[in-house]
């Protein structure tokens, strides 16, 4: 057998993942872009319909769709700013403790992906419906009485959407956080730095790989969630998901699926990118390796 | 880990914290620069108690073994971070930290980042960093121990140049005999979290009080003897059949046992035709090493080791010759008897 050099190797190591994503990914990603650019749905009496862009261009006029974007991207960044906020001190804190504290924190925080989606959700669903345990709390203790509207708002949708990629984003920042050498923290300190300065100037720069693969996911996974709005947001916080879903299956169009499906991940990939190249350029991220 | 430990430094003096991994003697630095707390005792600076003080009111300047420089920062702002928290004006940065890299020597290297320089580079700025701030002591945590051999002793010149250029009271930590005695103005030599010794390095280098001291310190020859006669001015030692003469010293008693050590380059080596008395010697084995010649010798059942400086005729002893040894009175140490763990 003829030796094979490293180069040849590695290619040989790619090999599987790259059929994999030929095969589930590419593949069914360009599949979903032809069906996209269809006048019309295939059927039996008419298997290849023409190509245009009619779709697209019946997504873009219309204000209902637009609006349904624009709340998605709102969905997302919402509970991609509130999910950083709350997982970014937790785990901050995390890193600085030690011993059965530092279990319970990370139990706590990890428990809920071990949970089913649609069974917390439908946790959720009970805390927030109306007369359910939560606007009883706040009844029993005065705040608030009458019914009380909390399924079917956005802010509702936000929390539970937030509380399901909460574990995912603590996961990825205390792993970035625990990557900076206590020395160069110390450094700081020793050089008079003060603790909003440490963090503001060291900690959240050295960090940004970790925030920015952090919002990338928080954010795609939020605004391509189907099972949250459907059952906490409805119909009264249309987002692209919800009409992607009952085109596709209650009515059977499904190059406007595709179309909508497209929009939706040009969205998710635009935001992504923005943010991420900003970050990387706030934190002169290209210049400099960790050392 | 530390032990009842008192250490005063005056201003203006290169002190080293000398000593084995795990002898506190970074605990020591991180006490002083407040990174952590003492459970017991008091810390001062300039005469101050500064026990209450976070570290970053301390007036310090802290170099790490790491160097710790900040990786998203290029030198110009690693260097002046001290000064940009103090709210210093821009113009008086520019102006300080300019001053800094004349300083360490290291012109044109502002823009760059810490990960395209060279150690030896990351190390200048890193005491560009913490001296910017004109600190009143500079605080040194290992600073040499990531160099390689030959860029260590540049940077134990430079430090001594840097230190008697600013007169900044500095604190070496090291566990490098070779840097504490090149640098140094005094030497703490630690162990166990206690200071066994503090003194100039020569005194630390030829009159060490205890055998972990002299060993550390340097090579050195140990005897176990008995002291057989003490007469005015001098002491006659046996070690086994070795028989050495010392000066003596107060507190020296006949029959009493007592610990003696000389340094290999301080044992004189002779021919035995030309010898005037001393001890019948056999060489075991030469090494050459350029700068100097390390003997192993067998003398009265003792192994000894002795370097000398290469013979000028070119005539080095070999493996096999029959060799005297003279042990000069006053270069013979006479140490502390040390329990167990010596």
């Amino acid at each position: 057998m003829p030796r094979l050099g490293p180069q040849a190797i590695s290619l040989a190591l790619l090999v599987p993942i790259l059929l994999l994503l030929i095969l589930f990914f590419l593949f069914p990603l360009a599949y979903l872009l032809h069906l996209s650019a269809l006048a019309q749905q295939p059927t039996l009496q008419n298997p290849f319909p023409r190509l245009s862009f009619v779709n697209y261009v019946k997504i873009l006029q219309d204000y209902f769709y637009l609006s349904m974007s624009l709340n998605s991207v709102l969905v997302g960044l919402s509970t991609t700013f509130f999910t950083v906020a709350i997982a970014y001190p937790v785990a901050f804190y995390i890193t600085r403790i030690n011993g059965w504290e530092r279990t319970l924190i990370s139990v706590a925080c990890l428990l809920p992906i071990f949970v089913n989606v649609i069974v917390s959700i439908l946790g959720w669903y009970i805390l927030l419906l109306p007369f359910g345990i939560i606007q009883q709390a706040l009844a029993g203790l005065g705040i608030v009485s009458g019914p009380l509207q909390l399924l079917r708002t956005f802010p509702a949708l936000v929390a539970v959407l937030v509380y399901e990629h909460l574990p995912f984003a603590v996961l990825i920042l205390v792993s970035s956080l625990q990557a900076i050498p206590a020395d160069k923290i110390n450094a700081a300190r020793v050089l008079g730095a003060s603790v909003p300065r440490i963090v503001f100037s060291l900690i959240i720069p050295l960090t940004m790989p970790g925030l920015v693969a952090c919002v990338i996911l928080v954010f795609s996974l939020s605004a391509s969630s189907y099972l949250a709005p459907i059952l906490i947001g409805g119909q009264r916080t249309p987002v692209l998901p919800l009409a992607i879903f009952s085109y596709g299956t209650e009515l059977q169009n499904w190059p406007l699926a595709a179309a909508l499906s497209f929009v939706l991940l040009v969205l998710v990939v635009a935001v992504s990118f923005v943010f991420s190249s900003a970050m990387n350029h706030i934190a002169k991220r290209g210049q400099w390796e960790f050392v | 880990m530390l032990n009842d430990l008192t250490l005063e430094m005056q201003q203006g003096e290169f002190l080293t914290l000398l000593g084995p991994s795990g002898c506190g003697k970074t605990t020591s630095l991180n006490l002083v620069a407040g990174l952590i707390k003492p459970d017991a005792g008091a810390i001062f600076l300039r005469g101050e108690p500064v026990d209450a003080l976070p570290p970053r009111r301390r007036g310090l300047g802290l170099v790490f073994q790491s160097w710790a420089l900040f990786p998203h920062m290029n030198v110009f702002d690693n260097i002046g971070f001290g000064l940009k928290v103090r709210s210093a004006h821009s113009a008086e940065i520019r102006k300080r930290v300019g001053e800094m890299l004349d300083l360490v020597r290291l012109p044109g290297v502002a823009a760059k980042f810490p990960s395209q320089l060279s150690g030896g580079m990351q190390q200048r700025v890193a005491l560009a960093r913490a001296l910017v701030t004109r600190p009143d002591l500079l605080l040194l945590d290992e600073p040499l121990s990531n160099l390689d051999a030959a860029l260590r002793k540049e940077m134990q010149i430079e430090l001594r140049r840097i230190h008697s250029e600013l007169g900044v009271s500095t604190l070496l930590v090291t566990h490098s005999q070779e840097e504490a005695l090149v640098m140094s103005d005094r030497i703490a030599v630690m162990r166990s979290g206690i200071i066994q010794c503090i003194d100039t390095p020569e005194r630390v280098y030829n009159q060490p009080p205890t055998r972990f001291v002299c060993t550390f310190v340097g090579e050195a020859n140990i005897f176990k003897c008995r002291v057989d006669e003490v007469t005015q001015g001098e002491a006659r030692l046996s070690c086994g059949a070795l028989k050495i003469a010392v000066e003596a010293q107060p507190g020296i008693a006949v029959g009493q046992n007592i610990v003696a050590a000389i340094r290999p380059e301080n044992v004189i080596l002779a021919a035995p035709a030309v010898a005037s008395g001393g001890n019948g010697a056999v060489i075991t084995d030469a090494v050459f090493k350029g700068s100097n010649i390390s003997y192993s010798v067998l003398v009265e059942g003792e192994r000894l080791n002795i370097v000398t400086p290469p013979p000028a005729d070119g005539c080095a002893f070999a493996k096999g010759d029959r060799v005297m040894l003279t042990f000069p009175k006053s270069k013979v140490i006479l140490l502390e008897e040390e329990q167990s763990d010596a």
